[in-house]
């Protein structure tokens, strides 16, 4: 578990992380929103002591993110994909750069091999091992750098608005390859995204306003609060806003649905009632 | 243009080359540009350009590609040769005014170029033909030594490699950045000093911002990535093969017969 208390941020004076307290339980999918300046990155580089806080703590399984000691055993237990795939590969071939960081953590050269290969198989991008990183699209980076951190066998995965750069196709892909992992493997996943539709996969959404906590509660009762989202300058995601434009005109919808699934059943109900 | 810069670029191929360590593809290349530029006899430079070019085709590299990263260099080239031409003592071939052209200027105008080509094509095979990070152990596993007297020879191998890794990429932003200057109206060819000053800023100033931001950003994801720990085992800790030892036999060889030749002329 990761449990932050009291944590706190100022960058030039001005708080970008006030009073956050939090716990992220082992095997959850937890979705991080808010607007540009919110404070997301600031909160997720603390949680792989990338940050120190200056205030409160953060506790990674029983380990202090401010203990230089156990610096190397938190990150290799919180791994980080960020942003954009251009800047995050060392080698220049995927196999090397999903080797890199079992090599720093000193595994030999067996169980360096077995990790990269479980890795590239965990997430599907076996065939393309001895592929140059320069010639894969963007989807295809992403991945690789999702292989890269998930060869340390981390407990949890951040990641960073890892499809604010993707087409659409790639994005779904590479959401429903750290989805398979949560599920199948039990890999926890902080998900911090500008995407509502993809928040609304989560088991859980934590809103963060100006450095402070929202929200913190499940996809459903976060979105079908309008009152929270206007504050927070939030969209809903698309099923929901076409909901949510049904009931402004007038149809009996209770819950907005917030995927396709949700959507589809919600116009079925719908049109049987009418008839 | 600049995207055709081959420094820091790996072609991926099986061959001879490509298997070979990275540590003797260090030392060839060192040793092949110490060839490069002392010995400057006619027989030489034409053995030490069959050399470069039997080692482009034993790397299965297309020709035209490992040729590719002289295209950027072609102006540096072309003022070399002016400079040597131009400014070289010697008899007279051809004057006009202050200009003059010697026989030793047009010599040394060909061999200078010549070098530069052999020079730029040749190195750029070691890392045409070596991924970055072997490339790495092989620099951290040849200053190995010197981390007794307290080098950080790890940490400095790492930095080579990445600077290479990165030299593309660096140079494909420059060209999305001029492209994007163009487009709105921004023009790259002012003429005079200071109008040339005054365009390349405006490439300079962002391209620094993009390097700031991904080295930024890479030292963050190497930092996600245990680096530092000072732990590092490197996988495919290569052995010296057959083929290191024709490599260097070849090398040796080719070294030990330029010197005499040089010294008998």
């Amino acid at each position: 578990m990761i449990q932050i208390t009291g944590l706190c941020r100022r960058y030039g004076g001005r708080y970008v992380l006030k009073n956050i307290d939090l716990k992220i339980k082992a095997g959850s999918f937890v979705a991080i929103v808010g607007a540009n300046g919110s404070g997301k990155s600031t909160l997720a580089a603390h949680l792989n002591a990338l940050l120190k806080p200056e205030e409160g703590s953060v506790i990674v399984d029983g380990m202090d993110t401010r203990d230089a000691d156990r610096l190397f055993d938190i990150r290799e237990r919180v791994g980080m994909v960020m942003q954009n795939p251009d800047h995050q590969a060392v080698a220049s071939i995927v196999e090397d750069d999903t080797a890199f960081a079992p090599e720093n953590l000193g595994f030999d050269e067996t169980e360096t091999q077995s990790r990269v290969d479980r890795a590239l198989d965990a997430v599907g991008i076996t065939h393309l091992r001895q592929r140059p990183i320069s010639t894969l699209s963007g989807g295809q980076k992403q991945l690789a750098a999702i292989a890269g951190i998930f060869a340390m066998c981390p407990q949890y995965m951040i990641c960073d608005e890892s499809t604010s750069m993707l087409d659409p196709t790639s994005r779904r892909r590479v959401l429903s390859c750290v989805k398979q992992l949560n599920k199948n493997l039990g890999l926890t996943v902080i998900w911090i995204t500008h995407y509502m539709d993809e928040a609304a996969q989560a088991d859980r959404v934590i809103v963060l306003d100006n450095g402070r906590i929202a929200a913190d509660d499940t996809p459903s009762q976060v979105f079908n609060n309008s009152e929270l989202l206007d504050r927070c300058a939030l969209e809903l995601p698309p099923c929901a806003a076409l909901a949510a434009e049904l009931k402004k005109e007038g149809i009996n919808i209770n819950a907005l649905p917030l995927t396709a699934e949700e959507c589809a059943n919600m116009i079925a109900t719908l049109t049987e009632a009418a008839q | 243009m600049l995207k055709d810069i081959n420094v820091g670029r790996y072609y991926p191929a099986s061959s001879p080359l490509h298997r070979a360590d990275a540590r003797t593809k260090i030392i060839v290349s060192v040793l092949f540009a110490i060839m490069v530029f002392a010995f400057d006899t006619p027989a030489a430079m034409l053995l030490l350009g069959i050399f470069c070019i039997a080692g482009i085709a034993i790397a299965h590299i297309p020709f035209g590609y490992a040729l590719k990263g002289l295209k950027p260099l072609r102006w540096f080239i072309l003022f070399t040769i002016i400079v040597n031409l131009l400014f070289t003592d010697g008899a007279t071939l051809w004057q006009w005014q202050l200009l003059r052209i010697t026989d030793r200027g047009m010599l040394n105008a060909v061999i200078t170029a010549y070098r530069l080509v052999l020079f730029v094509t040749g190195t750029s095979v070691l890392t045409l033909t070596t991924p970055p990070i072997a490339l790495t152990d092989g620099i951290a596993r040849l200053m190995r030594p010197l981390r007794r007297i307290g080098v950080p020879t790890d940490d400095i191998a790492m930095m080579i490699s990445v600077t290479l890794r990165f030299i593309p990429d660096f140079a494909d932003d420059a060209e999305k950045i001029m492209k994007a200057q163009r487009a709105r109206g921004g023009s790259l060819s002012e003429k005079g000093l200071i109008g040339r000053i005054r365009a390349v800023i405006p490439v300079t100033v962002p391209l620094f911002a993009s390097a700031i931001r991904r080295s930024g950003d890479l030292a963050l994801a190497m930092d996600s990535r245990c680096y530092g720990k000072g732990t590092r085992r490197p996988r495919n800790k290569s052995v010296f093969s057959k083929i290191d030892a024709t490599v260097f036999a070849v090398t040796g060889a080719l070294a030990i017969f330029l010197l005499i030749f040089q010294i008998m002329h």
